[in-house]
């Protein structure tokens, strides 16, 4: 007997303009201590499935099933005293993607870790105690017993999630469900904690469900995949079979999406378009107006679901054999690496870059280095990128070489000029930044016209001159000039992205950097920027500063990587040698630690 | 969906818009078209609306003189009491002159000062506010001082000993009661700069070589500029209000300048025995007061939907 068992579950949610359809007839099943990753793109409907299993649902949601058991239980028709005390929290453990916001900062660990089992009245005081300790421990929190009495604010965020872990396996759920558990963490940590979860379900036997929208995450670690769009599950198989014959469309064309890490680079597929939001319980296939494949049929009905060997099946007309042929993306040049007498772009020496905090008013000097005594050089048409985690140092540099902040030691020189004798605006030609967030990269009041042409407002350009160009720039990064006069509320996340770069490259920059510009992005949508990107690189002879911690984005785009931790350089060299013949230990790590396919997936097979 | 079958797109030469070109709505706008949709707001929007044509248009709705004094009739009643008569529809006050007229009149003052103090206030908290946002380090130190020294002195008191030394009129009164309020401009706006300030698209302004002062007025005023609104509605019913007290405390507005705190003031000895001297004055005061809160309340759902609790 199936552990939980779903049956046609959907959930849709109040809005403005009507009903959103956000999980539209789910059903799964999950046998005991077996793991399904499902995975999707955001508004997928992907957590609102987690949370309509756990009734956390958001007010104003609407649930309904045909059936929702767990083992014996209908969950379905259960009060929702009853739920809160019998299976939230006790049967059923939950992680969620922040661990920054997930913990309560004002009491200690400890109280945080025994609350729930002493109030549900499963454990005393002391036994609880000790669990929390034992698990402490076991999730690898070094010291537990004294971790108890900590804050939250006093561990790091992968400590943080170690802590959540442990919460969540207090009263020894049969499932766990994790909600992208590892988004927000480092590549090295999210690779520790994938690794405990798997260690763990392995130990205890828990049944888990592994919500991510990254398929090479899902792969790894989990027995089946589930993958779903605009609500609805499109392909369930088991993770082998689904990676290496996906039978939907959409999963085929997600999985040419990702870049690797290894073989030739080719340009990223992509799939046209965005997500739409189902105001409508869906007729015909969710798909169809992305898809490459379409059909007139699928546009007038349900596609069935064509069950194949296995229990593999995906919810597509198409015979198997006709996704299997989705092209592979055209080669991408190989690197010149003739760049060694090209002129110096940038060259920044010896920066340090001291913060000095003070605990309080009177209080003693505290010097954080974030940037220590580095040095980089970057030589025209080239792309360097800038590898580290979060504390690295590698943002710091690069607003120090955008002339955003001051080094406290070192130059920067752009084209041979040192940039602290340089005027605003001609530095501004020189080198353009685009960053990480696209929510906060763009003025919520301005249109997008109007944040485009602003660097040629800020030169005097005229405003006939600056719309031309402004439309102009927009073709260039394939933005439709029908959204001239939006705002940047109207806009998706990559659409967003677009303007940022159309802002940056309005006036023809010789250097543009990039600050991990895909890295708030969908996998889908990173394809398309990461394409655009390289398209501009060939088509401006752009010289590029990637700064990112996704070494596939590196291989995708970079010539050069120089790889920093703690502010200083640990190892420098071409990207062909530092990703496959490493030299340092940490380089080596990071490379470990990125999630990757095996190596027998047709993404790789089929390139030959 | 407005697509339009053209094959070649006609340019406006002014805009540079095209047929199929979407011009949806701006943030603005949408929070227009809440407004018309929240309770709060149009109450308080609209009595404060017809306040102000009281105000505007007052020398035309009143039915006497405000200053017009007649002795026999003075203290009676209004038209419901006993006594009362048509010809003083809400009666007269010591001196004999027509209260409702005076009501009338006071608007004006109220108004005024409200208005005029809010905009002091305004001016001098949010230039402050923004500058120790943005720049931070001495200017922010200095400036927190400014305000903490602020917050420690008593406002009403030093309001009173600054309207004797200077002596009493309107423009003295708005100027010192707005000197006075620009607190909560200056603690608002100073954190949302500090946020916005830290935002990309500032980053972004920079590099492309934007002075402080272009980054100031084109970045971070408009989006400010709902918070100040609201802080405003919020100001003028506390301006209205310290009009009042000043006024009833002798040191605002002088007689026989209709004031509704003075008109409290001078009715407070016949408190006991003519109640309405001082009940009409304060319902007209509370109804003004509660209007500009109601709107300012609405406002701030309106401008800001996800703070609403």
């Amino acid at each position: 007997m199936p552990l939980i068992e779903v049956e046609n579950l959907s959930v849709r949610l109040a809005v403005p303009s009507g009903w959103l359809h956000a999980v539209h007839e789910m059903s799964f099943q999950l046998d005991r201590g077996e793991a399904l990753g499902i995975v999707g793109e955001s508004g997928s409907g992907k957590s609102m499935t987690a949370l309509a299993l756990m009734r956390l649902l958001p007010r104003g949601a609407q649930v309904s099933a045909d059936g929702l058991r767990m083992g014996d239980d209908d969950l379905l028709t259960m009060s929702d005293r009853q739920f809160a005390q019998t299976v939230q929290g006790s049967r059923i453990g939950m992680i969620f993607q922040e661990p920054m916001t997930s913990l309560n900062p004002v009491y200690s660990i400890g109280r945080q870790l025994t609350e729930a089992a002493v109030r549900l009245g499963r454990m005393n005081p002391t036994t609880a105690r000790r669990r929390a300790v034992e698990l402490l421990d076991r999730v690898g929190i070094p010291d537990p017993a004294a971790r108890m009495r900590q804050y939250p604010h006093q561990m790091s965020g992968g400590q943080r999630q170690r802590v959540m872990i442990a919460m969540a396996l207090m009263l020894d759920p049969e499932l766990l469900i994790a909600d992208e558990p590892t988004t927000a963490l480092d590549v090295t940590v999210q690779a520790q904690i994938m690794e405990l979860l798997a260690d763990l379900r392995r130990e205890t036997g828990m049944a888990m469900i592994l919500i991510s929208h990254d398929l090479a995450v899902v792969s790894q670690t989990t027995d089946r995949v589930a993958v779903m769009y605009g609500g609805e599950l499109l392909e369930n198989g088991s993770s082998s079979s689904v990676l290496a014959h996906s039978r939907h469309p959409y999963t085929g064309a997600l999985l040419r999406a990702i870049p690797t890490i290894d073989g030739p680079r080719r340009r990223l597929a992509t799939i046209p378009g965005i997500v739409a939001a189902q105001m409508a319980p869906p007729k015909a296939c969710v798909f169809a107006e992305r898809c490459a494949f379409v059909q007139p049929r699928c546009t007038t009905a349900r596609p069935p679901r064509q069950i194949g060997e296995e229990g593999h099946w995906a919810r597509c007309i198409l015979p198997d054999a006709a996704v299997a042929r989705i092209d592979q993306g055209s080669l991408l040049p190989e690197p010149a690496e003739n760049a060694a007498e090209a002129d110096l772009m940038i060259e920044a020496q010896n920066i340090t870059k001291i913060y000095q905090m003070k605990s309080s008013l009177f209080g003693p000097k505290k010097e954080i280095r974030a940037v220590d005594d580095v040095s980089l050089s970057v030589r025209r048409g080239e792309t360097v990128a800038l590898v580290g985690e979060s504390g690295s140092g590698k943002s710091t540099l690069a607003r120090v070489i955008l002339g955003l902040i001051d080094a406290t030691q070192g130059r920067v020189r752009l084209q041979g000029q040192d940039i602290a004798g340089m005027r605003d605006t001609d530095r501004a030609r020189l080198v353009q930044p685009i960053f990480q967030d696209p929510y906060s990269s763009l003025n919520p009041r301005r249109t997008v016209a109007e944040i485009i042409a602003r660097p040629l407002q800020l030169r005097g350009v005229e405003a006939d001159e600056r719309m031309r160009r402004a439309r102009e720039m927009m073709d260039i990064v394939r933005l439709p000039t029908r959204l001239l006069y939006s705002y940047p509320l109207h806009l998706s996340g990559g659409q967003r992205q677009r303007v940022a770069i159309a802002r940056a490259m309005v006036n023809r920059p010789e250097v543009l950097i990039c600050d991990e510009p895909t890295s708030a992005l969908d996998v889908s949508v990173q394809a398309q920027i990461l394409n655009l990107l390289a398209d501009l690189q060939a088509d401006f002879g752009l010289t590029t500063l990637i700064i990112t911690h996704d070494m596939a984005v590196v291989h995708q785009l970079a010539h050069r990587v120089v790889v920093l931790l703690q502010g200083r350089v640990v190892e420098e060299g071409p990207a062909s040698r530092v990703l496959h013949a490493p030299s340092e230990e940490y380089t080596r790590l990071l490379l470990e630690a990125a999630p990757r396919f095996g190596a027998d997936l047709p993404v790789t097979a089929s390139a030959s | 969906m407005s697509e339009s079958t053209q094959s070649r797109p006609v340019v406006d030469p002014v805009s540079g818009r095209t047929p199929e070109t979407e011009i949806p709505a701006s943030p603005g706008q949408l929070a227009r078209a809440r407004a018309w949709h929240h309770r709060g707001f149009q109450v308080g929007a609209g009595i404060l609306l017809a306040l102000v044509l009281v105000a505007i248009f007052a020398p035309f709705l009143a039915p006497h003189s405000p200053y017009q004094q007649s002795l026999p009739n003075r203290l009676l009643p209004p038209v419901w009491v006993e006594g009362g008569s048509w010809e003083y529809l809400l009666g007269t006050d010591h001196v004999g002159r027509d209260y409702l007229s005076r009501l009338i009149h006071g608007t004006r003052v109220s108004i005024t000062i409200g208005l005029g103090a809010a905009t002091i206030g305004l001016i001098i908290g949010v230039t402050l506010g923004v500058l120790a946002g943005y720049f931070g380090g001495w200017v922010d130190h200095s400036v927190s001082f400014v305000l903490t020294a602020q917050l420690a002195l008593p406002g009403l008191l030093l309001a009173m000993a600054l309207v004797f030394f200077i002596g009493p009129s309107l423009l003295v009164v708005i100027c010192i009661i707005g000197a006075l309020g620009w607190t909560y401009y200056l603690v608002v706006t100073r954190s949302a700069t500090q946020h916005i300030r830290s935002l990309d698209f500032v980053a972004a302004a920079r590099a492309s070589g934007a002075t402080p002062r272009q980054i100031i007025w084109h970045e971070i005023l408009p989006n400010l500029s709902s918070k100040i609104i609201v802080i405003f509605t919020f100001e003028l019913g506390i301006a209205i209000l310290a009009e009042a007290s000043l006024s009833f405390l002798g040191v605002g507005i002088q007689a026989p300048t209709p004031s509704w705190g003075l008109m409290i003031a001078e009715g407070k000895e016949a408190m006991f025995y003519r109640p309405w001297l001082v009940v009409l004055p304060g319902m007209c005061l509370f109804v003004l007061v509660i209007a500009a809160n109601l709107m300012g309340d609405g406002l701030r759902d309106i401008t800001s939907p996800e703070e609403k609790s």
